[in-house]
């Protein structure tokens, strides 16, 4: 365990700065609810959730080159599974894990249909599992509660065999158990992108097949990293149904699996935490703009048009470029 | 050494009603530099792109010390020790050297589904890849992002990471093309080196004559999908038949 | 069975849209390799425009049409000569999200001009009336739009296989290099071929007000249906974009009458299918 720990002291002394700014942006995580009102603690909760279903979406996208635009049936069958579970009248827990259980294995199952497909025939048949789902959600009325959707789904409270019971019907109660769990799962896909596995879905990225000729299998690693962005969506689809107690067919419509790609490209593609800032801006832009004027869809068009000519590193990427050099 | 190391029999492969690869038997020799020759589309890259997997044959098969490889994966067959280049340009651009090098050794050394600690934490790549790119002098430039390098840079570290993978038999796709006469003298050195020092029996693709007499050991000279001869650099220097369809061009 | 009948005519009608939509899109996709998810915006736009210029200007339908194809015409020209054609070497991935960021500003552009009111269908006189078919009124208007999709057909064949403009075309879309080499101008042919698109696209849209509600959230609606179309018939296939419309008309239509819950399921695993068993369609090319 020596090497661990000898890479552990490395990356601590060469990430020093960055490492400050992580735990001041934790810590702030944490005393947020002390002096702000439910309704930015739901605003953050809605940026954690689009920030884990970025990171579904970026899996794919920054990282393995693929463009899904079905990650929303992923993000719906987390939130219907763990919707139904805790109508049933369980605790949280046993919700969140059936949600992101259900989704990974629809996940693992379209995957050996969608892994053999690229470009644009990837997003073409990620379109038509997500509108399966769709139609299923819509039209499946005794399951899912058709147009209504599931309604009335109980923030279910936090208990462990006997062992805690904490309640989770007020907003902050529920809002360190959502930071909480985006913050490990965040941890989880840092630790993945900067292992091997991370390193191959970004050479299958750059070219396909010179990772069948170093003798990697393509297909089985796009499996993978498939089945994990499935985990991923399932997860933030998981934790949005108790909060917002109802889910509605339109969770899994092809329209919800642009927001991520779009706050994905404005963090930055190609940076970690792009999924992250990108989420966080996505969400104060959208607050702001609507404030200000009706046109919001207008205004983030057109942001999206400038990013996709001019920025493609989005927010972290022009940081990393002009920002981050000046300040050494 | 001397064992043939890979075979085909009956190796057929058209595209549309163009016969690119007509019957043809092959055989490379451990341990002898093998040159393919001809001219355009003669069908040198499709015998490649059949020995190795990138495609697969209409007909006939494909031995590896006798094991018949036919119908493997590309993966599949770099495990058994079949590597390659490629005629056009095939890095992986935005990653970085190091990375580069890191990909086949993660493969070689069974860590390409580990997926919690990072790259850096496995030593024995760490070391395997440092040697590696010091023997291509790319050490230096480890921390570069690969699609930054000059072209002869790149060639070489695409030749490093068909060597990492620590085949017995490595194809190489003109492994000198677009390269200045520095670069070029430089990477023929490089494959002299890599030959005598290592197990790996070299097969290369090549325009340049130069480079062929130079380096083969054996010469095979293909035409219109087949074979029109086979030998001896200087046997091969002295064939009519292949004087006058392909050396003829260039002396 | 005259229930059958009736319901496949009236897929055939639907399937008319489909296809003028979907053979847009797909020479968009042929000659500039471009998927366009913008391109229902398009089909908005013409229904639009034929809506001002019918209800509010009081032009005749003729007239309506024309005045469609004309800002659907102007708008394509501005889109691609402004924004595709900065991105058609990027990666596939770009393309899709530049266009998708299209329909926000299209949509919201109509909404800021239109209001968020709907349009609601009038048939002009014209075509008022019913014609009895296996003992029931079919609308005129349908039959109409059925001989006006397959004049459409007839037309684009002929432009694609008997005009000089249309050979560069077909030479452009299958081998980019050679057309370059025998002196085509590509840029402006690749304009012209977005722009035919757009016409394509608008001419859609113009003749569905007459029996089609459309609000400004339509665009997305009618670009998932013109996926479904060119996927099955094979991307960058105008054969192809034909008879998925027909194909995805006359199943849904049916599936309406017999099975209507599970219609859009339906369309959606067709989809799917094609894709896992064909991935290039029908009548896709090897690319």
């Amino acid at each position: 365990m020596t090497g661990l720990k000898d890479t552990l002291a490395l990356s601590i002394k060469r990430h020093r700065s960055q490492l400050c700014w992580l735990g001041a942006f934790i810590i702030f995580l944490f005393i947020l609810p002390l002096f702000s009102g439910d309704y930015i603690l739901y605003m953050v909760m809605r940026m954690a959730i689009l920030c884990l279903l970025s990171y579904s979406v970026n899996l794919l996208l920054g990282n393995t080159g693929l463009l899904s635009f079905g990650q929303a049936g992923f993000y719906a069958c987390g939130a219907y599974a763990c919707g139904k579970v805790l109508l049933a009248g369980t605790s949280l827990l046993p919700g969140i894990i059936i949600g992101v259980a259900v989704a990974a294995i629809v996940a693992i199952i379209l995957a050996f249909f969608c892994v053999r497909h690229t470009a644009i025939y990837f997003a073409m048949i990620t379109l038509a599992f997500g509108m399966m789902i769709f139609s299923l959600a819509e039209k499946w009325v005794k399951f899912t509660g058709g147009d209504d959707g599931l309604i009335g789904i109980p923030r279910a409270s936090l208990n462990f065999f006997y062992i805690f019971n904490i309640k989770m019907n007020t907003i902050p109660a529920y809002y360190y158990f959502v930071i909480v769990a985006t913050l490990i799962a965040i941890y989880f896909i840092y630790r993945i992108l900067h292992s091997p596995l991370g390193l191959i879905f970004q050479g299958i990225r750059d070219s396909e097949t010179r990772v069948s000729f170093v003798g990697i299998s393509v297909r089985k690693s796009r499996l993978i990293c498939f089945t994990i962005a499935g985990i991923y969506a399932g997860l933030g689809g998981a934790l949005f149904a108790p909060l917002e107690q109802t889910i509605t067919p339109s969770t899994s419509h092809w329209i919800t699996s642009t927001d991520p790609i779009i706050a994905t490209l404005l963090g930055g593609m190609y940076s970690f935490s792009g999924p992250i800032v990108g989420s966080v801006v996505y969400f104060l832009l959208k607050d702001i703009i609507v404030r200000l004027t009706m046109n919001w869809m207008l205004i983030l068009g057109t942001i999206i048009i400038i990013l996709v000519l001019a920025f493609r590193g989005g927010v972290m990427g022009a940081f990393h470029a002009y920002i981050s050099p000046r300040l050494k | 050494m001397g064992d043939v190391i890979l075979k085909t029999e009956g190796l057929t492969k058209s595209f549309g009603k163009f016969r690119a690869i007509d019957t043809v038997d092959l055989k490379f020799k451990s341990g002898i530099i093998t040159s393919i020759i001809g001219p355009n589309g003669a069908g040198k890259t499709t015998a490649i792109n059949l020995l190795t997997g990138a495609l697969h044959p209409d007909k006939g098969e494909v031995f590896f010390k006798d094991k018949d490889i036919t119908s493997l994966t590309p993966d599949q067959r770099v495990k058994h020790g079949i590597a390659r280049s490629f005629q056009i340009m095939n890095i992986f651009p935005m990653l970085t050297v190091l990375q580069n090098i890191e990909l086949p050794l993660l493969s070689l050394l069974g860590k390409n589904l580990k997926w919690f600690h990072t790259v850096s934490h496995y030593q024995d790549v760490a070391e395997e890849a440092e040697k590696i790119l010091r023997e291509l002098s790319l050490w230096d430039k480890r921390n570069k992002v690969a699609g930054e390098l000059s072209h002869g840079d790149q060639r070489a570290l695409e030749m490093g990471m068909a060597i990492a993978s620590k085949p017995e038999i490595c194809f190489l796709d003109e492994p000198s093309s677009g390269m200045n006469p520095v670069e070029r003298a430089a990477i023929l050195e490089l494959i002299k080196r890599l030959a005598e020092e290592g197990t790996t029996t070299f097969v290369i693709i090549e325009h340049d004559m130069d480079v062929i007499f130079a380096l083969s050991e054996w010469i095979i000279v293909m035409n219109k999908g087949e074979i029109l001869a086979e030998g001896k650099p200087d046997d091969i220097r002295q064939n009519k038949e292949v004087v006058e369809i392909y050396l003829g061009e260039e002396v | 069975m005259s229930n059958f009948i009736f319901q496949a005519l009236n897929g055939l009608s639907s399937a008319m849209f489909l296809w003028l939509v979907a053979a847009g899109l797909t020479v968009a996709f042929g000659v500039c390799g471009i998927l366009n998810v913008a391109h229902g915006s398009l089909y908005m736009m013409g229904a639009y425009f034929a809506f001002t210029s019918f209800q509010i200007l009081g032009l005749n339908f003729w007239l309506s049409l024309v005045f469609a194809l004309i800002g659907a015409g102007i708008i394509g020209f501005l889109m691609e000569r402004f924004f595709l054609r900065r991105i058609y070497d990027q990666p596939i991935e770009f393309q899709l999200i530049l266009t998708f960021a299209f329909i926000l500003v299209f949509d919201n552009l109509t909404k800021m001009i239109w209001g968020t009111m709907l349009i609601i269908p009038t048939m002009p006189s014209l075509f008022q009336g019913t014609i009895p078919i296996v003992g029931r009124p079919f609308p005129i208007y349908n039959l109409f739009i059925i001989f006006a999709g397959i004049a459409v057909a007839l037309i684009i064949w002929v432009i694609l296989n008997k005009t000089w403009w249309g050979m560069k075309l077909r030479a452009a879309a299958s081998q980019r290099e050679m057309a370059n080499a025998i002196g085509i101008n590509i840029p402006m042919l690749f304009t012209a071929a977005f722009v035919f698109a757009a016409l394509l696209a608008a001419i859609g849209g113009a003749l569905s007000t007459p029996i089609r509600v459309c609000d400004s959230g339509v665009g997305g609606a009618v670009i998932i249906q013109a996926f479904v179309v060119t996927v099955i018939g094979g991307l960058g296939s105008l054969k192809g974009a034909f008879v998925g419309a027909l194909i995805i008309g006359v199943i849904g239509a049916l599936c309406t009458l017999y099975v209507p819950f599970i219609e859009l399921f339906v369309l959606y695993l067709i989809m799917a299918v094609v894709l896992i068993i064909r991935p290039q369609g029908l009548f896709g090319g090897e690319r």
